[in-house]
């Protein structure tokens, strides 16, 4: 890996923060209950000896939006240095907001990464491939209305089967390292009450799923198999960074907790 | 470009039916459509990429107009009847080299009098606003307008209606709505409860027998090989005893008419004429009975209207709003 590649390690809001890593990501793509409380956030600020600090926040409902935004403004009054956002709504309210660096999440992108169509791969034709690789990135006037929405970071997931990246200018890239996201629920499957036979009101939330082990999917008609992990559904993946032909443009590698 | 704006309280509520060949149009409009919607890919489309290449959000043939000039008569035919024609345009992102393709499509559709586009690529969305193409703007599920911000957002780029997430509860649609009040809502009601949030699920829905990923048998286990929290078996189970197809919303048109919801949905392009006539029918002879709030009358009306209509007990994993259950 290049020395100019910095590495992020996503925590937990009450995670310690371990040493050698170049930054840390605190927060969730899928789920306003993980993001960071304003005492998170103080308490994240004042562990950290070094390193940046990313804010990651969530698609949100109605009712979960002005915690998402109450977020961001105490993650950038203390100097936290990037908001990943996955909501346009949030995205619309983060352009308008100095001192912070924003970036394009995976839920922003929808890059297709489910499995199902992608074999036979030599099969199938360039454009087309480049549309299941790195579909968006393809898409001239969404990738002009992100810079022009103060966009300038994009964040990847590894594709299936790699292609290299188009050379696309005014963005910097993070790759994740160990997953690609495949789909969000609809409902979350730990508010599920099986007793009667309805799903908990977020409000009641206890992120009883970040004490629990992600949960492996697997299903005979899958070849290989899936992890949820709170709302999202995710799929490993192994990469090695090096055997990539990365771009200097990637510059920073996104490592799960 | 902005059409005219119109709320629930001010014009009757609307149904908007699924379409894919010209033949179904006339009955579709006399079982109470006023709205249809539906899609077609060009030869130059479908001989460039496979099915699984979106132009619109559906993967099979068979949910799409054969061809243009049919689908160019069943949008005239729509509009002698009264009613408009929504067109699908709600892939997530198109490649450069498929915006051309689009394009024409779209110019095509203003000279055929569709009554709007159903679109999801802010890209493309920016674009037609900036080209000020004369034709509303339906926010598609795939574009995912899921708080006050987004739907504002989206209105900034010219989008007259948005069509809200299944995510959401009857709770959260009312704070919406009365956030962003001007502009138009139309909800699904009938049909396609998908277990995920569509327009962030990348499954590809290929397979020839329509049974789609989030309908698999999924084993689960927690990642040191023990079994997975109850919940969560639970809420997997309930999916997989329970067919995305019979999905239902109608106990909920009441609450949906209150929070300013003006046109529901009714999911299906591909499915026989004679299944969208029974939805739709059903639908129709509901909003004419509809009382103003839930109750016990209403709410056993409509249980019954599933029963008919799917042959089998609502439950929580087919309702779209199960706290109304």
């Amino acid at each position: 890996m290049p020395e100019t590649r910095s590495s992020y390690l996503e925590i937990r809001n009450d995670d310690p923060i371990p040493e050698g890593w170049d930054g840390f990501r605190i927060g969730s793509e899928s789920c306003s209950q993980l993001l960071p409380s304003s005492e998170n956030v103080l308490s994240i600020s004042e562990k950290r000896d070094s390193g940046s600090l990313s804010l990651v926040t969530p698609i949100a409902g109605p009712d979960e939006v002005a915690d998402v935004l109450s977020a961001i403004t105490t993650a950038i009054s203390h100097g936290w240095g990037e908001v990943v956002v996955n909501d346009w709504g949030v995205l619309y309210e983060v352009g308008s907001m100095e001192g912070i660096e924003i970036t394009a999440g995976r839920l922003l992108m929808r890059f297709r990464r489910g499995p199902g169509v992608f074999d036979p791969w030599d099969e199938l034709d360039l454009p087309t491939r480049r549309y299941f690789a790195w579909g968006p990135l393809y898409d001239s006037p969404f990738l002009a209305f992100l810079r022009d929405k103060g966009v300038n970071r994009i964040e990847l997931d590894p594709p299936r089967h790699w292609l290299p990246l188009p050379d696309l200018d005014g963005f910097r890239f993070s790759l994740h390292q160990d997953t690609r996201l495949i789909s969000v629920s609809a409902a979350c499957p730990w508010l599920y009450d099986e007793d009667k036979s309805i799903w908990n009101p977020l409000a009641n939330c206890g992120c009883t799923c970040t004490v629990d082990n992600d949960i492996v999917m697997t299903s005979p008609a899958l070849n290989g198999s899936l992890l949820l992990r709170g709302r999202a559904i995710l799929e490993r993946v192994e990469v090695d960074i090096a055997e990539l032909e990365l771009p200097e443009k990637v510059d920073r590698i996104i490592f799960d907790r | 470009m902005r059409s005219e704006i119109r709320r629930a309280d001010d014009k009757s509520l609307e149904i908007l039916a699924p379409v894919n060949a010209l033949d179904e149009v006339t009955p579709l409009m006399e079982a109470g459509a006023q709205w249809l919607y539906g899609g077609v890919l060009p030869s130059e489309w479908a001989h460039r990429f496979p099915s699984t290449v979106l132009l619109n959000q559906r993967t099979f043939a068979s949910a799409q107009f054969p061809s243009i000039t049919q689908l160019g008569d069943a949008v005239r035919k729509t509009r002698e009847h009264g009613g408009a024609f929504a067109l699908t345009l709600n892939a997530p992102f198109y490649m450069d080299e498929q915006i051309p393709v689009v394009m024409e499509l779209v110019r095509w559709a203003v000279d055929a009098g569709v009554g709007a586009l159903i679109v999801a690529d802010p890209g493309l969305i920016a674009d037609l606003r900036d080209e000020r193409v004369e034709i509303p703007l339906h926010l598609s599920t795939m574009g995912i307008a899921a708080n006050p911000h987004s739907v504002e957002f989206f209105a900034d780029l010219g989008i007259s209606r948005v069509i809200l997430p299944r995510l959401l509860s009857l709770a959260q649609i009312s704070t919406l709505t009365a956030a962003m009040p001007s502009v138009e809502y139309e909800a699904f009601i009938l049909v396609g409860k998908c277990p995920h949030i569509e327009g962030l699920c990348t499954f590809v829905h290929d397979s020839p027998d329509r049974r789609w990923p989030c309908e698999w048998e999924w084993d689960l286990a927690d990642e040191t090989g023990g079994r997975p929290p109850v919940n969560v078996s639970g809420h997997f189970s309930g999916i997989r005893e329970s067919d995305r197809r019979d999905g239902c919303g109608l106990c909920a048109l009441p609450a949906l008419k209150a929070a300013g919801v003006s046109t529901f949905k009714v999911v299906g392009r591909g499915a026989p004429l004679r299944r969208k006539l029974q939805l739709v029918g059903q639908l129709s002879r509901l909003l004419a009975e509809m009382p103003a709030q839930i109750d016990k009358a209403w709410f056993r009306k409509c249980k019954d209207s599933y029963r008919a209509l799917y042959g089998h007990l609502c439950s929580e994993h087919n309702c779209y709003y199960p706290e109304v259950l």
